[in-house]
């Protein structure tokens, strides 16, 4: 697993609460209990605070899998 | 690229609206997201590749006026998103790109979720709006009461109500220096010559000129609106605009909208602030309702007999230095009517 994939389980983990070995797996909104609007704005915001970024508009629904966060924050970096 | 402009002329968007907002109707829709004054767009919408609407947010265009500078700003309104797993996020990233359209971007107290989502975002609340209230016949007194009393005494209370009308009524006050109100149909140019005037006696104030008064005041569809001019001599000095409509209790509402006049002539607002309660109760009002921030609006809604209930936060994102908060602002319910909200 990469670095970058590295921080964002952890970030995931911490908003969600799960084990980062659940995380590493794979998460997306419908496999998480309580990844509804206001979650995934505490989960933006962690990766942005995390990250230093701060994502486009239209990035912002896209970050609901470890892939498309991990191709999103890349493309910030 | 799934967020668009709102147009106007786009069916999809105003179904979405009609369906999951209000059922106004596409000209209400028109009237109420006319693009900024450089051609900003009125909203925003997220529409999947197939077409369908996920969510909206609208803009109602405005410009902030502080003592030395004008800026660009909105409120937004009208913020929804389906519900489902797709759609998660799609209000955060509506709400990111009217922040980034706006500059000054504020709302209205909303929902229960909008509360919850907006601090999170770096989003305050202002207190200091307040809806001032005053009865003008026995039927509103009584409706007031009633709410305070026993089930068993509501009747009697509402059946003396009417012995109480004559001492709730307007009085006509006396006009200090000549001062009239002349009824128009719409503010011309020439009245943005009086918002000038008065604009830094207001500021920090929302936009007040003619453009921005006959749109929210005369092209309104659903009317109910009345405008004055108020002068004194032969100079025009400020305005009254008022409101009427119907309550949910069947009582019929008068809505002081907006009161301008010269600002360091206290007689000038409390006469005001009469004469406009007298041209409600004219109209068959049965109350008057008035939202005021500053102390001396404030201050002559109390010595006309009105009284403070509930606050009307307003919640704002960035806001230029030289604007204070909203709190601090000369606000009244031409900028926060939740009728058009």
């Amino acid at each position: 697993m990469s670095e970058l994939r590295n921080r964002i389980v952890t970030v995931v983990s911490g908003v969600f609460k799960l084990p980062p070995e659940v995380v590493a797996r794979g998460v997306t909104p419908d496999q998480v209990d309580g990844w509804d609007s206001e979650k995934h704005v505490e989960l933006v915001v962690a990766l942005e605070e995390q990250f230093g970024c701060m994502f486009e508009a239209e990035e912002v629904p896209e970050l609901t899998s470890l892939e498309q966060m991990e191709r999103i924050i890349s493309h910030h970096a | 690229m799934p967020i668009l402009g709102f147009d106007p002329t786009d069916r999809a968007v105003a179904a979405f609206l009609d369906a999951h907002v209000s059922a106004r109707g596409a000209a209400h829709w028109r009237w109420k997201y006319r693009p900024g004054p450089a051609g900003e767009p009125a909203g925003f919408a997220w529409r999947e590749a197939n077409g369908q609407i996920l969510g909206y947010i609208g803009l109602m265009w405005t410009t902030l006026c502080t003592a030395t500078a004008q800026h660009r700003a909105a409120w937004f309104v009208d913020w929804h998103v389906l519900p489902g797993d797709r759609a998660v996020g799609v209000g955060f990233g509506l709400l990111r790109k009217a922040e980034a359209a706006a500059g000054v971007l504020l709302t209205l107290q909303g929902s229960a979720d909008t509360r919850q989502i907006l601090p999170r975002l770096g989003w305050k609340e202002a207190a200091g709006p307040k809806t001032f209230v005053r009865p003008l016949t026995g039927r509103a007194w009584a409706a007031a009461a009633t709410r305070r009393l026993p089930a068993p005494l509501r009747p009697l209370v509402a059946a003396g109500a009417a012995l109480a009308t004559p001492f709730v009524r307007a009085t006509a006050p006396a006009a200090p220096g000549g001062a009239r109100l002349v009824p128009v149909e719409r503010f011309d140019t020439a009245h943005d010559a009086v918002w000038a005037a008065r604009r830094t006696e207001f500021a920090p104030a929302l936009r007040r000129d003619s453009d921005y008064l006959n749109y929210f005041c005369a092209d309104y569809p659903d009317g109910g609106y009345r405008r004055w001019v108020v002068q004194q001599g032969d100079a025009a000095v400020g305005h009254l605009i008022t409101r009427i409509d119907v309550d949910r209790r069947g009582l019929r509402r008068g809505r002081l909208v907006d009161l301008l006049w010269p600002r360091a002539n206290r007689a000038l607002s409390a006469w005001l602030v009469a004469a406009a309660c007298r041209e409600l109760q004219n109209d068959g009002t049965d109350y008057v309702e008035c939202v005021a921030s500053v102390g001396d609006l404030c201050g002559a809604l109390v010595a006309a007999g009105f009284r403070a209930r509930r606050p009307v936060p307003i919640w704002y994102h960035r806001l230029p230095a030289d604007a204070g908060e909203p709190g601090s602002w000369y606000v009244t319910l031409l900028d926060c009517d939740r009728a058009y909200r």
